[in-house]
Formats: C-alpha cells, structure tokens, sequence
C-alpha cells in the first residue's frame, strides 16, 4: 500500500478515543500526530537502503515484524500510556494494509516466514516505477480507494472537515 | 497513463455512483443531510474503489498483476 496509508493513518486518528480509553481525542494533533508516524514508521527502512547501509531487501523485513511493533510501544509507555497504545494499533495496521502485497510481511521476525494476502504484486519499496505500477493493479485502487471512503465516513460520523 | 480498456472508466463511474448511494443510504443522517458538494466529493473517492473493482474485470490490470509477479524487485544488484 502506497497512498492508502495516508487515509489509513487518519482512520486510526479518528479512532484514538475508543483505542487509548479516553486519553487522546478523535482526529486530535496529537492523535492525527501519533498514528501518522507510528503508521509510517515502518516504510522508513528506506532510509537506510537509500543511503546504501543495507540491501534492497531490508525493506519489509524487521520493521514489519510483530516484535519492532512490541519494542515501539515499549519505547514509547513510559512516555505516555496513550501513544504507545495508538502506536501499536497504527503499526498493527500498518502491516493489515500491506498484507495483500505480494513481497509478503515476516510478522513473527526472527522466524522469516512471510504472511501474504497476494492480492497486488508488490514492484519494488520506492521511486516512480513502483508507485506507477502499484497503480496498474485492481487491488491497490479498491483497498487503497476504500480507505479515502471510509475516512470520509468517519469524518462524517466525528463532524470534523468537511462536515464542521 | 495506465492501460485499461475504453469501457473501463465508465464502468468505475457506474460501480461509484452504487457505492455512493449505498454509503449514503447507510450513513447519511436526517438531521445532519450532505450538501451537494460532500454528495460530489463522496462520489469522486468512490470512483477509487470503484476503478478497482472496474479493473477487476480488465484485462490488462490482470496482466500487469502476472508480468511483475515474475520479477524479483529485491534482487540483488550486480
């Protein structure tokens, strides 16, 4: 999932009430802020590809796994109880989003075996290419597009913009 | 542009027009109605879903799917 993770994350936000008991507020800064990068964290295991530390194939590999999402939110409780819980749910989510790929997500890291739903082939973890032909694929444009819906109705349902 | 046959597009347009209906039937509520430009923006982001499901049945997504299913992205580069 590419876009899709955008809208995804906000749906997250929009749940914040009913995730942290009460602690962080719907589309809030700071839950739109929590789930926004906790939902992104693991696609930042570009960085260290593009900087050319690590192979093309550390993309989808520990930072998808179940333990980095453990380790976050461990990080992160004694900081505040709120955004370690909305952090693990966005991270949990970020790997549901990505499942349907086919490069398959290693969930029980350090076991490799990977988890797919094979719905859209995957084309590689960045650049130009790898969005395009992410986009010539049904899957990516039903999923995907199903989340901009559903954060709309959830816009709605919070009466947040459009709908304040 | 993506390839896809001519019928396509229109065919996402009708699949959106459905889920629009249907999400404003089950959504909307009396007291807090859409306006007509939140009716118009609901119906331009259910022509996402609704070019998925249109790509569905067009073969060249199908294509697409099985070309680059045969390449390995991760591969090492010599």
């Amino acid at each position: 999932m590419q876009l899709g993770h955008v809208a995804v994350a906000l749906v997250v936000s929009s749940y914040a009430p009913e995730i942290t008991g009460g602690r962080i507020a719907a589309f809030s800064g700071e839950a739109v802020a929590v789930s926004f990068i906790a939902h992104w964290l693991p696609n930042f295991d570009v960085i260290p590809i593009w900087l050319g530390w690590a192979k093309d194939s550390f993309h989808c590999t520990w930072s998808h796994s179940f333990l980095f999402a453990i380790a976050a939110s461990v990080i992160l409780l004694p900081i505040n109880v709120g955004w370690a819980v909305l952090g693990f749910v966005s991270l949990i989510v970020h790997y549901l989003a990505d499942l349907p790929s086919s490069v398959g997500l290693p969930l029980f890291m350090p076991w490799k075996r990977r988890f797919t739903l094979n719905l859209w082939a995957d084309t590689g973890h960045s650049g130009w290419f790898a969005f395009k032909s992410t986009y010539e694929q049904a899957w990516t444009w039903l999923l995907e597009g199903s989340a901009f819906v559903f954060l709309f109705i959830r816009a709605y349902q919070c009466g947040v913009w459009p709908f304040a | 542009m993506i390839a896809m046959e001519k019928r396509t597009p229109l065919v996402a347009l009708f699949f959106a027009g459905i889920i629009a209906i249907l999400l404003v039937l089950v959504f909307e509520k009396d007291e807090r109605p859409f306006l007509v430009w939140h009716g118009i923006l609901l119906l331009v982001l259910c022509y996402l879903p609704g070019m998925g499901i249109a790509l569905l049945f067009d073969p060249h997504a199908k294509k697409a799917k099985e070309e680059y299913l045969k390449i390995n992205f991760y591969e090492e580069k010599k």
